[in-house]
């Protein structure tokens, strides 16, 4: 099916993009909104989740190393509960990655492009995309690869260009009101660290002596580095106004002023963060794919990339009116969803394998080194 | 130059007179069939010190004269000894009284006319069923020169020219180890043109050179008049905007490369030699970079992947941010570039598509025109894109600043053919821009990544180095090393690793 | 052998091909403006329009050659120096910003483009009124910039707008040198809104004033803080009470003056200050509130007339006494008078507050912070350091008695 294969860091580097993006698009407004002035502890609370995920998604792997989360699921749940398991899966991927292309969309339109049709960008960048996986999971990990420095080269410019603006008192007093606002704004990037666990879909194409456990952690630890520092970007800057802007860190952007030549720079600043995003909708989309494919036993998924690009643009524009209805999905039966699909039926699979295993009905497993599986 | 291909093959010429007799007679008179209406072929007739009559033919000027008159028909008509009286011509007699001359023996017709059109003197003796070909070859060819479109300041100034011989030569006057390994191929059914696969034992890799043999072998053109036609056969991907051999027509680039383990395809008849696999970041690399301090090739190796990206990207950023993004001009500059295209009639993305059709219209004419016409070329250029064009109100002048940069920058390139595609990409993308703004940019320009990361060179991924990250190969793409501590063979080794990891992920891309 | 290879790409290439044909041709580009389509607005002036709405004037740039001059769609008189400019004003009124936007619109044909509007000028009527519901449309309209600086202008603001000034090339250049020129006094629209969201809830913005220049001509010129408390703009503070404002917020382009008492003008020092840190304290004791300000201003002597040779240690310690008590009486009567005259806290007491005592904050002070502000008192400790007694070491008024 996939012939593609990705080395650890490549893996790594896509999973921090393929998280990250958003995150860093809509949180740091979000959690403001409840852990004010503590919005940057918020991340450490989440990243929890994310090595939870990790955790699950690579205990899984030793179990069925060359197999995806669709597949092992099919193989431990039985050809119907599976099924209808891998279905709502399914269902998730195509519903997140929609809103992950609303997101994007609604955020160009929204600073930038303002009289572009959403759907002119949406169908702009899932064509982009398609291409792209087209080329297989390769030229996804490399590409990541390639991106990460830039995107990792913006989110630490942002700051360093903001520094003259900042006020590092605005960070007291700290836990003002106690833990429970902290731990209230903690939830929504746990939604966003539990998807981790999507890397069980990934694992199968990975090669390669590095160990996985680092390069699997690298990302949660970018990733809480850069939310902590963005939040604190955020913070600095904008003190208890954070929670008052869409895209807070993109109006951050848009504040930086240096000398009189580097201004209003948030054209550029939106280039790079849309570069990571072009990762991230890749993966999701190609995850989306290649589930698909496996869920259908599909030899080839290439014929599904064009289908299945369409469906997702009317996901984004089907899934929400506006972007405060976003921000509730986030907020209640989105989140709940997520975390029943993303935590609870891993951890269900990973149960069952491990009794199966037990009792010693999966003796013969698979070597995790042997290259070729699909 | 047009072929037409309405000549038949070769060996379908003229059957009948293709056949080889046992006399030599009959020889003769069937190549006189073969060769009629061929004015340039000398059939020479004369008879040996015995009395034997015998045929002298060659090419016209493809010969060298005063040794066929010294060393082969001066021996042969004073010295020719007959070993038995009753038989012929025998090869030992013509072998022992021939000595100043390489001396070869032929007995098929298709054979002696190949040899004798690439120069080789043909003897028949008319009582022999024999032919012999005598090595005596000598025409016109151009001398070792300076290439020109490969100059330097510091360096050699040899370069390859149109006779495979010089070239071969040139090679192995620099690297005179027997490991240099010349294996030449002959294609093309009309031309017959010989190719030269030139290697390194033991530092090529096993598997590019079956590969390139394999593709080499696959050639089935009918004629091969440049090595610009065997590039085209021999690339991964035929439709890819990009490059994916480095061509050169310096020795001195073509053995660094040898060094480094890769292939130099030599075609007899272009000064241009092939090297595979080509990776990206050999494009942007010039020889000089070596032999310059390295503070200087490191700067400059810089300055080149900075005026990439500007080649690329330069226009179509102007246009993006000038019709979206104004903010992000300066107030001061905004204010002045508002007055200058106060007047101007075309929007910003049309005039940026006119005025680089215009820049590669007159490059294309100064490279194409002699070179007494070509100042003026360039004078009319200054005018077209230049004052006039702005004092007539139909360009703003920053855009002919932009379009003047981005040309320049777009020589800066070391390797011709690649600044060419660069140069090819920047109209679509100006599209794009002029369609989403700098995210149409962004879109442009992740297509073309993406692109360039299938993108293969023998098996070898384009962007080796930089998309399957090498650790090793960026103290040559980052940096350019100072000589001392670079290490030969640790390259090779890592170009080996790239291509088999490659390899590995990647069955059967190639061609057939 | 080539054709099978060569298909995939080439289907893809052609449909690559359509789509971008498809892209440019048929759907247009909706956001594309040419620069020419643009009217680049330089500076926007705010003014209350009489029955209730707001006015709102625009600075526009003309890019024509050697254009401007009596464009103006207003009939108002022009203050300043007549001549060509680079620039013209529209202005229009309506209830809100976004209907007069809207009309705007309709006067000027061209697209209204604000990002390079760098200046904000807002009437003193119309400030009184209320500023935030304004501000609403500058921070939530994507266009116009968050950087652009406040300023609150004594009569009509469009009047400022219409000014020629005699070294910038527009009004707008000269208030962002005005702004340029005090830290203080460079508030952008982000730094008020944050301070009037803040605990204190009192801004402070430069208070522009025509003032006359020696040739006769009115130019816009800064001699006042405007304080803006609660959204509404109360009243200004100039002269002393300015500079102890500029102090406690960290200014550090200023020049303080010491004169002895009872002497001639000509017995002073002046000193420049070069660093200025400032460090305060609160102190809640459970129903009155003590501030405890630090100020180590850092001088260079920049011209001396008194009794004291700078150039001595013993001698500049004694000065640096002296300027110690001027800068605290500055200080003190500047606290003073926040305090009496405006009951606003511009200083940003109520943020160090809420930081130092955060549950008495949210319990107690800040339901009660102007009754607390007022009755507040005040401990201020300076310590001045003269660094640098300048390029020469004694008094030339000396060595010309000598």
């Amino acid at each position: 099916m996939e012939q593609g294969r990705i080395t650890w860091p490549q893996l790594g580097m896509l999973m921090y993009l393929m998280v990250g993006a958003t995150s860093v698009l809509i949180v740091p407004s979000v959690t403001a909104k409840y852990a004010h002035q503590d919005l940057w502890m918020t991340p450490f609370i989440g990243s929890v989740v994310g090595f939870v995920a990790i955790y699950m998604a690579l205990r899984l792997y030793r179990y069925y190393p060359n197999q995806s989360i669709i597949q092992y699921g099919e193989h431990l749940l039985g050809k119907w509960i599976g099924g209808a398991a891998n279905l709502v899966w399914l269902f998730f991927l195509w519903q997140n990655t929609g809103v992950i292309l609303r997101e994007y969309g609604e955020f160009i339109v929204g600073s930038v492009l303002l009289r572009t049709p959403q759907s002119v960008v949406s169908i702009c960048l899932i064509f982009v995309c398609a291409l792209a996986i087209r080329g297989g999971i390769e030229v996804l990990g490399k590409f990541a690869l390639l991106i990460t420095p830039l995107f990792l080269g913006f989110v630490i410019f942002i700051p360093l260009l903001l520094t003259p603006e900042m006020d590092v008192l605005q960070i007291t007093p700290v836990l003002e009101n106690g833990w429970k606002p902290v731990l209230k704004g903690s939830i929504l990037p746990m939604e966003w660290f539990m998807e981790y666990v999507l890397v069980s879909f990934m694992l199968p194409y990975a090669t390669g002596q590095q160990s996985p456990w680092r390069w699997l952690s690298l990302p949660i630890i970018l990733m809480l580095g850069t939310m902590v520092l963005l939040n604190l970007t955020c913070l600095f800057v904008f003190g208890d106004l954070t929670s008052m802007y869409t895209f807070s860190v993109f109006n951050a952007a848009k504040y930086i002023s240096l000398g009189n030549i580097i201004e209003h720079i948030e054209a550029i600043v939106m280039v790079l963060w849309i570069m990571g995003g072009f990762v991230q909708i890749s993966s999701w989309y190609y995850i989306l794919v290649i589930g698909t494919a496996q869920s259908f036993h599909i030899r080839d998924y290439r014929p599904l990339v064009f289908p299945i690009g369409i469906l997702i643009v009317a996901m984004s524009l089907w899934i929400v009116n506006d972007l405060s209805e976003m921000t509730k999905l986030f907020a209640t039966s989105g989140a709940v969803f997520a975390a029943v699909v993303q935590i609870c039926y891993p951890a269900l699979l990973l149960l069952i394998a491990w009794w199966k295993h037990k009792t010693g009905e999966t003796k013969y497993r698979e070597r995790p080194d042997s290259p070729s599986a699909t | 130059m047009i072929i037409v291909p309405s000549a038949m093959p070769l060996q379908e010429a003229s059957d009948a007179n293709m056949v080889w007799s046992s006399e030599g007679k009959e020889n003769v008179k069937n190549l006189e069939n073969i060769f009629h209406h061929c004015s340039d072929i000398v059939f020479f007739s004369f008879s040996f010190q015995g009395g034997q009559q015998a045929s002298l033919i060659y090419v016209d000027g493809m010969v060298d004269n005063l040794q066929i008159d010294e060393h082969v028909i001066e021996p042969l008509v004073t010295r020719y000894e007959q070993d038995s009286e009753e038989d012929g011509v025998t090869v030992e007699s013509v072998r022992r009284t021939l000595t100043a001359v390489k001396v070869k023996t032929h007995t098929t017709m298709q054979e002696v006319v190949e040899l004798m059109l690439s120069g080789m003197t043909i003897l028949i003796p008319h009582q022999s069923d024999t032919a012999f070909s005598i090595e005596a070859i000598q025409f016109d060819k151009r001398s070792v020169t300076e290439p020109d479109a490969e100059s330097v300041v510091r360096g050699p100034r040899d370069g390859f020219v149109e006779t495979m011989q010089s070239n071969t030569s040139l090679l192995r006057r620099r690297i005179r180890s027997p490991k240099l390994k010349i294996q030449p191929i002959k294609r093309g059914k009309l031309t017959h043109t010989t190719i030269n696969l030139v290697y390194m034992e033991g530092l090529a890799s096993e598997q590019l050179l079956e590969e390139v043999k394999r593709r080499l072998d696959n050639i089935t053109l009918e004629s091969i008049l440049d090595s610009g036609y065997v590039e085209q056969c021999l690339e991964d991907n035929p439709y890819s905007p990009f490059p994916q051999l480095l061509t050169t027509e310096r020795p001195d680039v073509a053995s660094s490369h040898l060094l480094e383990g890769r292939v130099v395809i030599l075609v007899d008849g272009s000064p241009v030699a092939l090297i595979a696999p080509a990776l990206w970041v050999s494009f942007l690399q010039s020889p000089e970079d070596y032999y310059e301090r390295h503070f200087f090739g490191t700067i400059v190796r810089w300055l080149r992947y900075a005026s990439i990206f500007v080649a690329l990207l330069g226009p179509s950023i102007y246009v993006a941010v000038i019709s979206y993004h104004q903010e992000m001009i300066p107030t001061a500059l905004i204010l002045t570039m508002a007055k200058a295209r106060a007047q101007v009639p075309f929007p910003a993305l049309v005039e940026a598509l006119l005025m680089e059709l215009m820049f590669e219209a007159l490059r294309e004419a100064g490279a194409r025109l002699p070179k007494q016409v070509g100042s003026a070329v360039s004078i009319v250029g200054a005018l077209v894109i230049g004052q006039a064009a702005i004092s007539a109100g139909l360009v703003s002048a920053p855009m002919v600043m932009v379009v003047a940069i981005t040309g320049v920058a777009s020589f800066i390139v070391p390797h011709y053919n690649l600044g060419i595609s660069v140069r090819l990409l920047r109209f679509p993308i100006i599209l794009l821009s002029g369609f989403l703004g700098l995210i149409g940019t962004m879109m442009g320009f992740i297509l073309l990544v993406t692109h360039l990361l299938t993108l293969k060179s023998f098996g070898v991924p384009y962007l080796t180095g930089v998309a399957p990250f090498r650790s090793s190969m960026m103290k040559d793409i980052l940096i350019r090393q100072p000589v001392w501590v670079e290490n030969m063979t640790k390259e090779t080794d890592q170009m080996q690793n790239a291509e088999q990891s490659s390899d590995k992920a990647n069955q059967g891309n190639g061609l057939g | 052998m080539m054709r099978k290879a060569i298909r995939v790409p080439c289907r893809c290439m052609v449909s690559f091909g359509i789509a971008m044909l498809l892209l440019t041709t048929l759907t247009g580009c909706w956001d594309r403006t040419e620069l020419e389509q643009l009217s680049i607005i330089l500076a926007a002036g705010l003014d209350s329009d009489g029955n209730g709405g707001v006015k709102m004037t625009l600075q526009v740039f003309v890019p024509k050659e050697g254009g401007g001059g009596g464009q103006q769609s207003g009939s108002e008189p022009k203050k300043g120096g007549e001549g060509g400019g680079q620039t013209t004003v529209f202005s229009a009124s309506g209830p809100t910003l976004g209907h007069v936007l809207f009309e705007l619109q309709n006067k000027m044909p061209r697209y209204i483009f604000w990002g390079h509007a760098e200046v904000y000028v807002v009437s003193k009527d119309l400030a009184s009124k209320g500023v935030l519901e304004h501000f609403d449309f500058f921070q939530r309209f994507q266009s116009p910039r968050e950087r652009a600086l406040i300023f609150v202008a004594d009569g009509q603001a469009s009047e400022f707008l219409q000014s020629l000034p005699q070294l910038q090339n527009n009004v707008a250049e000269l208030f962002e040198d005005l702004g340029k020129s005090r830290a203080v006094w460079k508030i952008s629209l982000l730094e008020m809104v944050k301070m009037l969201s803040g605990d204190s809830g009192t801004a402070y913005a430069p208070f522009v004033e025509w003032s006359s220049s020696e040739l006769g001509v009115q130019i816009p010129s800064v001699k006042k803080l405007a304080i803006i408390k609660k959204d509404r703009y109360i009243g200004g503070m100039a002269g002393n009470d300015m500079l102890g404002i500029m102090l406690l917020r960290g200014e550090k382009r200023l020049n303080v003056s010491y004169c002895e008492e009872g002497e001639t003008p000509q017995d002073c020092l002046t000193l420049r200050l070069r660093q200025n840190q400032i460090d305060i304290e609160p102190h809640w004791d459970g129903r009155r509130l003590t501030m405890r300000v630090k100020v180590f201003p850092y001088m260079d002597a920049i011209q001396n007339n008194s009794r004291f040779d700078v150039s001595n240690a013993k001698e500049t310690h004694q000065a640096q006494l002296k300027t110690n008590q001027k800068i605290k009486r500055i200080i003190e009567h500047s606290i003073k008078i926040s305090q009496e005259q405006w009951q606003a806290d511009v200083f940003g007491f109520a943020k160090d507050v809420h930081r130092k005592y955060a549950k008495e904050w949210n319990r107690t002070i800040k339901q009660n912070w102007e009754r607390i502000y007022k009755d507040m008192d005040t401990e201020i400790t300076v310590e001045s350091l003269i660094v640098h007694p300048g390029s020469i070491r004694e008094k030339l008024k000396k060595i010309g008695e000598r």
